[in-house]
């Protein structure tokens, strides 16, 4: 309960966020993929309803705020978060290198699978550039792995505070 | 929740979303389902086919076992009548020895060209044969016309490297013949360009519609079991004989060439009865 609830306060937060870039700085906004980062980084710890549930969600919350169609982002999304999910339980993710890696290649699956329905689908013209798929899984692993790297020094900072605390208590 | 659950309920969420995209786009999601149907419904009518096709193939080699079986009783039934007339041969021969009988030769025939025919006159209906050059010296006269479907007359005079020939429609012609399923025997004559009658066959003759006529031998010109025709039509044309109908073998209208029989007809003095028998 405790970790749906986090989910969804950073579900918010990234609505937040890619709202207010895309109205401030609508290029910026495209550069990272802040819904698949946030399911990928919950897949990673969760099991595999999670990433069900948790891509799911993400991209119902996407579709909603961009205007292509209702579902596009979802399915992408749940398929990703899913994949993740079910990757995590094989492999070690504890390694922020394996982790980066998945990141990457889930923004990636994520990209394929996006511009392989709107062809399909026939909805726009998609004229899909690698290089530009490239540099969103690298530039949105690498804010994954920023993430991860700062979420690791607030843990410890955490908790050598929390022992700090448990010293001075005891010295008295 | 177990794994296997979790998969199936990530296969149920992926077809629901992907149908709530196709319904948004109709028109194109019943492109995609042709594009899905049209293999599918190839697939189904290549299988159809292939099934009929087998079945046909069982039917047909059913069909080929039993026919087989069929020919393979009748080839049995054909291998007992040949042993049987070989049998029948062998014993004609040396009866044929014992009696000093000589069976008629083989027939040795000259081919010619038909040069000029006039199978529809009313006064005489005639074909002219031009000879090879090694026959032109011989005389032809009296000897049997044919060709590869029948009986075409007999040859009247010749000379000069030519050789008239009476067609067996003439008035005039007349042919020793016989009914080939009751060898009963009449006389064959010219009644008209494209009909035969067939005479003297008494009334109580067993003659159908359909029966082959052919040549008897009787009549000192023709060798016997040349064919004339096929009887058309019988009616009691008398208070004695019937009246038949008889139409030729050969077609008078398609003629190119002809075979002349080298065999020496009767000499006229036993025909015209000069050797003082009768008289």
């Amino acid at each position: 309960m405790a970790s749906a609830g986090r989910f969804a306060g950073a579900l918010a937060a990234v609505a937040l966020v890619e709202v207010l870039l895309g109205e401030v700085l609508p290029a910026a906004a495209n550069v990272v993929e802040l819904f698949v980062l946030l399911v990928i980084l919950t897949s990673l710890r969760g099991n595999s309803l999670h990433g069900l549930t948790g891509g799911l969600a993400a991209g119902l919350v996407q579709d909603t705020l961009t205007a292509s169609l209702f579902g596009l982002h979802s399915l992408a999304c749940c398929v990703v978060g899913y994949a993740v999910a079910r990757a995590s339980q094989r492999i070690l993710t504890n390694q922020r290198m394996v982790a980066g890696l998945l990141i990457a290649v889930g923004v990636m699956v994520h990209q394929v699978l996006v511009i392989g329905l709107l062809t399909v689908l026939d909805i726009a013209d998609v004229d899909p550039d690698v290089l530009v798929v490239l540099s969103r899984a690298l530039l949105t692993s690498a804010a994954g792995l920023a993430y991860l790297w700062l979420a690791g020094r607030l843990r410890e900072w955490a908790v050598r505070r929390r022992t700090l605390a448990a010293r001075r208590v005891r010295s008295k | 929740m177990s794994e296997r659950r979790v998969a199936i309920l990530f296969g149920g969420v992926v077809v629901a979303l992907l149908a709530l995209l196709t319904v948004q786009e109709p028109q194109r999601a019943g492109d995609l389902a042709l594009w899905v149907e049209g293999p599918v419904k190839q697939f189904v009518a290549a299988v159809g086919e292939t099934v009929d096709r087998v079945r046909r193939g069982r039917a047909a080699r059913a069909e080929l076992e039993r026919e087989n079986v069929e020919l393979r009783g009748r080839l049995r039934e054909i291998e007992a009548a040949y042993a049987a007339s070989v049998g029948a041969r062998l014993e004609s021969d040396l009866v044929s020895k014992q009696l000093r009988y000589e069976p008629p030769e083989d027939a040795d025939l000259l081919l010619a060209d038909v040069v000029y025919v006039d199978h529809h006159s009313l006064n005489r209906r005639t074909a002219i044969l031009r000879l090879p050059a090694g026959a032109r010296r011989e005389d032809w006269s009296r000897r049997p016309v044919t060709t590869a479907e029948g009986l075409l007359g007999r040859v009247v005079s010749s000379g000069a490297g030519y050789a008239r020939v009476l067609l067996v429609t003439d008035r005039d012609s007349s042919v020793g013949a016989m009914v080939e399923r009751t060898r009963r025997q009449g006389i064959v004559r010219g009644v008209d360009p494209a009909a035969l009658s067939l005479m003297f066959l008494p009334l109580q003759v067993d003659v159908q519609r359909g029966d082959r006529v052919i040549t008897a031998g009787i009549d000192g010109f023709f060798p016997r079991g040349i064919p004339i025709g096929t009887i058309t039509s019988v009616e009691s044309g008398g208070d004695l004989f019937h009246a038949i109908r008889v139409v030729p073998s050969v077609d008078l209208g398609s003629l190119s060439h002809a075979y002349i029989w080298r065999r020496d007809p009767v000499p006229e003095v036993y025909m015209d009865g000069g050797d003082g028998v009768g008289r």
